[in-house]
């Protein structure tokens, strides 16, 4: 795990000493500078040394929350703090709602596998998979804020402010973000439920005459919600990391905005440090889903 | 009585279709192959989607042609002109910025932009970038996990370490924000590789990224496939015929492996495809003037309350198409493995 | 002055303001300037919404118009510039200091007296030491602000380097309440430069370090509260606000206290002042919305003027094809600012001389390179350009972009065959500034940091300020000696007397005849009010600090 991050931070760090035009003295000096202010500026922030030097600096200071950004010299970590409600608000609410959904269209469609609720629900699901997420978030924003004002046309509403305004604030990103996932799962979730259902050990709940309900419930929903788990964990992860493009479209202010406009800016120590917190975070939650993957599939916890 | 076959448990597909045939024809054993194609076949839903995406794909094909009868180009700026449409004359840019809409004429069909270029002759054009990103760097991962993949799995040992690492990292790395990264750094001053150089506004510059991300996504899948095929019998019986690994991962494995590509190859297409748009929206996928599906509907954001065509008929187009490869994957993926349509008692 | 920095989101564009009463353009009648920034009551606070938060509220550091219009009412220099609107705010008048400065012959040595018990906004006195600190803080700091005139105090450029020993040029007497500065090279400009926030007075205890979070005081009408960093923050009334500086051009401001709070979408903001929820919006509004809030509120809460900023294609003279000024006229000859104000939604005024309106040596005169595609291609044929490739440079901003697509198409269009190169807009100017990259035209822009031609034409054009990298001269003629000859000469003298004005007009001139830029605009700021604003007295429109919140007043 440490590896991973630590070779992504030499990635990153590569990526952007080989751009060109970007001497970052030039920038923090501003347009109207002289000569005298660069070369000072580039003895100060230590940009004469040798790229190792400045890698190694600027690992000091991520690890020690001095990292600044060359745009504005604001400090990274706090910046990226203030953005985590409004990311975090965005990504659990929408998962909330994808899991719960994505679960309940998923056993519907299997139950009514090859009739009409699930072809519905089919054509429902490919549909939201095939949508541009930035897309429907326009749409939305110009039918349900502009052309009606039932909503509010973007930006965040912090709990401080009261919670009704946040969700308020939040249901057209919840939704917009869900609408996708909604379709992912649910098919996931019933070709799933369909595979367990070949499986002998759902052969051997018949076979012993348990209940239908039984079976269904206990075996195969169980069995079939543990891919489901996996995916889950690992798309929050990678989520609270910052939904880039809701968050842009919508104005929501969180790590993901925050991430578009450094990387938009080539600003190193922003992005340096949130790609180093977007893959912590899924380097994390990947090792909880095995942890959970051992807890609920006793076949690896008796293996283990 | 459904059209699909019901099967219980057992399985006899061929003799299940040849029972529906007609009984009175000979029971032949047809190949797996046949059958897939029978059932695709059968499937008027998939097909008819790949009819349309064919279509979408020849319309884009044919924008040359389209621009012609239309009378405009997709890079010519016409600011101060005026259309006539259904006898009034109107401005293609008001002085207060604001662009014609979709209307009855040849030229400006769907609409002008902020530049007063033709927006539907920009769409098809765009399509054609944003098909060929979309095609090719699904090619290049299907290539890349291929290769990867086969070779992790059936060597293991330390090139499986290697290459797993590789996954890992790629993996971890927040999918966009690479994409972002990669993207905007190498728009700037193009890909220099030893003696390839790519210029930065080329189109190779976003395929070969997106491509390349997304090899660990069908690259671990694979790996797990080619680690349990290596198993089976007939991998031990090549061995034991002296068979080098190469030929056997060539003509033993990957054959095996060939309807998980078919099926991954469709939709990592749509995924590509909608990836491409996501970059080239945030401005870095293909770079302006050059028009993709992404960046058109960038550029009608500042209009979204004035001139919303603009932002609209590029994602329509997106849908249709992404959906499509969608539906069509989904009715192939049934064609290969109708288990999946069982029904449950 | 850039107007990018700091503001990249969308449609933010600020600019730093002037009000001519020669443009009637905007259809806005005369804005009594030469009354007292008009009557209105006073009291109140006034509710000011921004898209961004200001880059620093920090005198030392802060380069971007919204950190000016806070900071302005807050730390006054030696010298500061009048809260009026129209022309009568770009005079520089004393602030801190009694008298302006006696400047000696050769204009190097400038001698100031502070006036007699200042106190900062926590009660502390205010020392001429405290001024000499001020300085050094910005140039410990390597504050952007270091270049505008700081280094060519003696000493200063050293002190920029060693950090050590302060800077020497500045002799600071506590008791006798003097400063002395001595001055590399003699400057007319020095006295404007000494009128902006970086010159701001803070006292001599405060950290070289970023002070945002916690501004330090200052002897302004108004002092900083309740600041909470990217969210909000506060400017009530100076509790100490010195008695000798009751009556001078510091003190001024009609409102009870202001409360800034940052709200991302500019959508948004426009709906809080239509239903007034809000009082004020310093951006522009979207580009969308303009022409209904004309439609609705135009002459009773909005208007458009136009700013001291310049907006133009350079045209690099040193690489082919615009190295033969023949090119470079034909692209003059071609561009249309009719098609130009389109793409940038209306906001644009058109212009055809290199100084904007509201800067002195500003002179109306016709179009020398009137719109006419034909004579443009003539041009292009007769200096055997045809053909020839040409990169056209634009960052990636929304209007940015779409502007040099059309550039691109217009020289296609003259017989060049041109294409674009989009560039992030953070390293858009450190790319075409650098003298390697070669750029051979592209979209440049400039918003005034002070009113004199010098932060203009000096900057911009004078091939002596060509350099390696890091510059604002894009058109690289480095060879064209005679001129920057003429500039210097312009730039040494210590007043802006009529004809030293003249001098400046005829550098305009040569400018245009030499075709070094194709010029066409300068940017137009909005002013939205809600209903409590006095918009008929109390616009504060300013020819420095874009909008003079200190003339703001409610009905």
């Amino acid at each position: 795990m440490a590896l991973v991050l630590w070779a992504i931070s030499v990635i990153t760090f590569v990526i952007f000493y080989l751009i060109p035009g970007g001497d970052p003295a030039l920038r923090i000096a501003g347009r109207n500078s002289n000569e005298a202010l660069r070369a000072q500026i580039r003895e100060d922030y230590g940009f004469n040394d040798a790229k190792p030097v400045q890698y190694v600096r600027l690992m000091e200071k991520t690890f020690n929350g001095q990292l600044e950004s060359y745009s504005d010299r604001t400090n990274v970590r706090e910046r990226l703090l203030q953005g985590v409600p409004a990311t975090a608000s965005l990504i659990l609410g929408a998962a909330a709602i994808w899991l719960f959904f994505g679960v309940l269209l998923g056993v519907i469609s299997a139950v009514y596998a090859g009739r009409w609720p699930d072809r519905l629900l089919t054509i429902f699901a490919i549909t939201g998979i095939s949508l541009p997420e930035f897309w429907i978030g326009l749409l939305a924003l110009y039918w349900l804020t502009y052309k009606v004002s039932w909503f509010p046309p973007g930006g965040y509403a912090p709990l401080t402010a009261g919670p009704v305004q946040w969700a308020y604030h939040l249901v057209l990103p919840w939704a917009t973000l869900a609408l996708l996932s909604i379709g992912f799962y649910s098919r996931l979730l019933r070709s799933n439920i369909l595979d367990t259902i070949h499986d002998d050990f759902v052969r051997t709940a018949w076979a012993k005459g348990l209940s239908r309900r039984r079976v269904l419930g206990r075996h195969v929903l169980r069995n079939a919600l543990i891919p489901i788990v996996t995916v889950f964990g690992l798309d929050v992860g990678a989520s609270l990391g910052g939904a880039i493009l809701v968050e842009k479209v919508f104005g929501l202010n969180g790590v993901g905005q925050y991430i578009a406009d450094s990387v938009g800016s080539l600003d190193l120590p922003p992005i340096l440090g949130t790609t180093l917190y977007g893959a912590f975070l899924i380097v994390a939650f990947s090792a909880l889903v095995d942890i959970a993957y051992a807890f609920i599939d006793p076949r690896i916890r008796l293996q283990a | 009585m459904s059209s699909q076959p019901e099967t219980d448990f057992s399985f006899d597909a061929a003799g299940l279709v040849a029972a529906e045939s007609g009984a009175d024809q000979r029971i032949e054993g047809l190949s797996p192959w046949r059958l897939a194609g029978r059932r695709l076949r059968r499937n008027r839903v998939a097909l008819f989607f790949l009819v349309l995406f064919v279509l979408v794909v020849a319309l884009c094909l044919a924008a040359p042609l389209y621009a012609d009868w239309a009378g405009n180009t997709p890079d010519r700026n016409n600011l101060t002109g005026t259309l006539v449409r259904g006898g009034k004359k109107q401005f293609i840019v008001t002085p207060d910025g604001k662009p014609i809409g979709p209307g009855f004429s040849k030229k400006y069909l769907l609409g002008a932009d902020q530049n007063g270029r033709d927006v539907a002759v920009r769409l098809l054009y765009g399509g054609r970038n944003s098909l060929f990103v979309g095609f090719a760097s699904a090619v290049l991962t299907i290539l890349g996990a291929l290769v990867l993949g086969l070779c992790a799995g059936y060597f293991r040992g330390w090139i499986d370490r290697v290459i797993s690492s590789v996954f890992d990292i790629v993996w971890s790395f927040p999918v966009l924000l690479f994409a972002i990264a990669l993207g905007t750094a190498l728009a700037l001053g193009g890909l220099h590789l030893g003696f390839i150089t790519i210029q930065g506004d080329s189109l190779w510059i976003p395929t070969i990224i997106i491509g390349t991300i997304f090899i660990p996504y069908l690259g671990r899948p694979v790996r797990g496939q080619v680690l349990s095929l290596r198993e089976k019998e007939f991998v031990e019986a090549a061995v034991a015929q002296g068979m080098g690994p190469l030929r056997i991962m060539f003509s033993e494995i990957l054959p095996n492996l060939t309807s998980t590509v078919l099926v991954f190859g469709t939709l990592t297409i749509a995924n590509n495809i909608l990836t491409e748009a996501a970059l080239s929206f945030l401005g870095a996928g293909i770079q302006p003037p050059a028009p993709s599906w992404g960046n058109l509907i960038s550029d009608g954001v500042a209009r979204l309350t004035t001139a919303p065509h603009q932002a609209i008929v590029p994602g329509i187009a997106i849908v249709l198409t992404v959906l499509s490869l969608n539906v069509f994957g989904d009715g192939l993926r049934d064609a290969l493995d109708p288990r999946a349509k069982v029904r449950l008692r | 002055m850039s107007g990018g920095s700091g503001m990249r989101v969308g449609a933010g564009f600020l600019a730093v303001a002037v009000i001519s009463v020669v443009l009637a353009a905007c259809g806005s009648s005369d804005k009594g300037g030469s009354t007292s920034g008009g009557t209105g009551k006073a009291g109140g606070t006034i509710n000011i919404l921004g898209t961004s938060y200001p880059d620093f509220l920090d005198p030392a550091l802060s380069y971007t118009v919204d950190g000016w219009e806070a900071l302005s009412q807050v730390y006054p220099g030696l010298l500061t510039y009048e809260h009026k609107p129209g022309l009568a705010g770009a005079k520089v008048v004393p602030g801190l200091a009694e008298a302006l400065p006696t400047v000696s012959k050769d204009g190097k040595t400038w001698d100031f007296t502070l006036r007699k018990g200042l106190k900062f906004s926590d009660g502390t006195p205010v020392k001429a030491s405290d001024f000499k600190a001020s300085i050094e803080r910005l140039l410990k700091m390597d504050s952007q602000g270091s270049g505008l005139g700081f280094t060519n105090i003696v000493g200063g450029a050293e002190y920029l380097k060693s950090k050590k020993g302060g800077v020497t040029g500045i002799t600071a007497d506590d008791a006798a309440g003097t400063i002395k500065i001595e001055l590399v090279k003699p400057r007319g400009d020095f006295a404007y430069q000494l009128g902006l926030p970086f010159a701001g007075v803070v006292p001599a205890s405060t950290p070289a370090e970023n002070q945002t979070k916690n501004p330090p005081p200052g002897t302004g009408r108004y002092a900083f509260k309740d600041v909470v960093v990217n969210r909000s923050y506060k400017l009530v009334a100076n509790p100490n606000f010195s008695e000798s500086l009751k009556g001078t051009a510091i003190d001024a401001g009609k409102a009870a206290g202001f409360n800034v709070t940052i709200d991302k979408q500019l959508a948004t903001q426009v709906t809080k002042i239509t239903n007034n929820t809000a009082d004020f919006m310093i951006d522009n509004p979207p580009a969308d919305r303009v022409a209904a809030i004309k439609a609705k509120y135009g002459g009773k809460r909005f208007e458009q003027f136009p700013t001291n900023s310049s907006f133009y294609f350079f045209l690099n003279s040193e690489v082919p094809p615009f190295d033969d000024v023949l090119v470079r006229q034909a692209a003059n000859y071609a561009v249309d600012v009719n098609a130009i104000n389109r793409i940038q939604g209306g906001v644009l005024s058109p212009a055809n001389t290199i100084l904007p309106p509201g800067v002195p040596g500003f002179k109306q005169a016709p179009d020398m390179y009137p719109f006419d595609l034909a004579k443009a291609k003539a041009l292009i044929k007769q200096a055997g350009a045809e053909g020839k490739a040409v990169t056209v440079w634009g960052n990636d901003e929304e209007q940015t972009k779409n502007t040099v697509q059309y550039w691109a198409d217009t020289l296609n269009q003259i017989g060049l065959k041109a294409k674009v190169k989009i560039v992030p807009a953070e390293t858009y100017f450190t790319t075409i500034g650098d003298r390697k990259t070669g750029a051979q035209t592209g979209w440049a822009n400039w918003f005034q940091d002070y009113p004199h031609p010098a932060d203009f034409i000096d900057v911009l054009v004078n091939p002596e300020k060509v350099v390696a990298t890091g510059n604002n001269n894009y058109s690289y003629n480095a060879s064209d000696k005679e001129l920057a000859a003429r500039i210097d000469a312009a730039v040494a003298q210590p007043e802006l007397t009529p004809a030293v004005i003249d001098q400046w007009t005829a550098l305009d001139v040569e400018i245009q005849k030499k075709a070094y830029w194709a010029i066409y605009g300068n940017r137009k700021q909005s002013t939205f009010f809600s209903d409590r604003m006095d918009f008929q007295n109390c616009k504060g429109e300013h020819a420095l600090w874009t909008h003079d919140w200190a003339e703001f007043c409610l009905k």
